[in-house]
């Protein structure tokens, strides 16, 4: 009775970890057509400092764009935003830094939109700050 | 007390329990006189009812409460598959594939190589500018160039301290 108790709560207890409105850009569009979603842990990023990587890329999808940039006016609210680039229709780059729910854990979610309609959005979890950030996105020459 | 009397009371409604068994037993036992035979299926049909009722009490409770607890045991059943397969499946949907891996058209692979170099254009595409917002390089003098990348190194750093 408690190891199906147990089982019955496990994916609760993942779940509640995902406090995050991105998350569901990834639950709602990464097992659809046209789309790539990349999701890394444990050590193969222990190098870089980071504990969880996430990453989806969605081609051309209009309605998409507009779900993926509810998520994140959602989600910068309190963020540090370390790079915003707004047009007329929006955000389409950004990266914004927010805290983690452990001492020394930030979180970040990068977002772009290319001219060509591709969104992407990445989503990283660790003890690096923006400066590392910053540091593995323009200097880096392998993941 | 004879027949008569006990008719006459059970008329009245006064009649004991001890009573009406009595005049049951007489009016079942088929030995009755001619002119009261005209209570015969009153009795009788009392018998007949208390029969049919004791009937429907003993023998159909035993299959009700053998239906209750069939019954009972199919929806825990069901309910417990229900629960089950609810998490497991939405468990399914949040986590299609375990630790690291890249789903493609909804196709999952867990290769480290196809997964790292996934991972790695993605990041590629978020670090670079949009396209847009990079003029033409011969468009500009060297003296707008040099202000662009310190307004953009502006951006990165200020916001830090």
């Amino acid at each position: 009775m408690l190891l199906l108790a147990a089982f019955l709560l496990l994916p609760l207890a993942a779940s509640a970890q995902k406090d995050l409105k991105i998350q569901e850009v990834f639950q709602r569009y990464g097992k659809n057509r046209n789309v790539t979603m990349v999701e890394l842990s444990n050590e193969m990023l222990e190098t870089y400092g980071m504990t969880h990587y996430k990453s989806i890329t969605i081609k051309d999808d209009a309605e998409a764009l507009r779900f993926v940039r509810r998520c994140l006016a959602s989600d910068q609210e309190g963020s540090r935003k370390i790079k915003e680039i707004t047009d007329d229709g929006g955000v389409i780059s950004a990266y914004y830094q927010l805290p983690g729910k452990e001492t020394d854990i930030n979180r970040f979610i990068l977002f772009k939109v290319s001219k060509k309609g591709l969104i992407t959005l990445v989503y990283i979890e660790g003890d690096l700050d923006s400066d590392d950030l910053i540091t593995l996105l323009f200097t880096r020459k392998d993941l | 007390m004879n027949i008569d009397d006990l008719l006459a009371k059970y008329f009245e409604g006064e009649t004991s329990a001890e009573e009406e068994r009595t005049l049951r037993r007489f009016f079942s036992e088929g030995d009755v006189p001619e002119e009261l035979a005209v209570y015969k299926p009153l009795f009788g049909y009392f018998d007949q009812e208390r029969e049919r009722s004791e009937t429907k009490k003993v023998i159909p409770l035993r299959n009700v409460k053998h239906r209750f607890y069939w019954l009972s045991a199919i929806a825990a059943c069901l309910l417990t598959a229900f629960m089950v397969g609810k998490y497991y499946f939405a468990a399914q949907d949040s986590y299609p594939c375990s630790g690291n891996y890249v789903i493609i058209n909804g196709q999952c692979y867990s290769d480290p190589e196809k997964v790292r170099s996934m991972a790695l254009v993605a990041l590629q595409e978020v670090s670079s500018t949009p396209d847009e917002y990079l003029p033409a390089i011969s468009d500009l003098s060297d003296e707008q160039i040099f202000e662009n990348q310190l307004k953009e190194l502006g951006n990165i750093l200020g916001d830090e301290e």
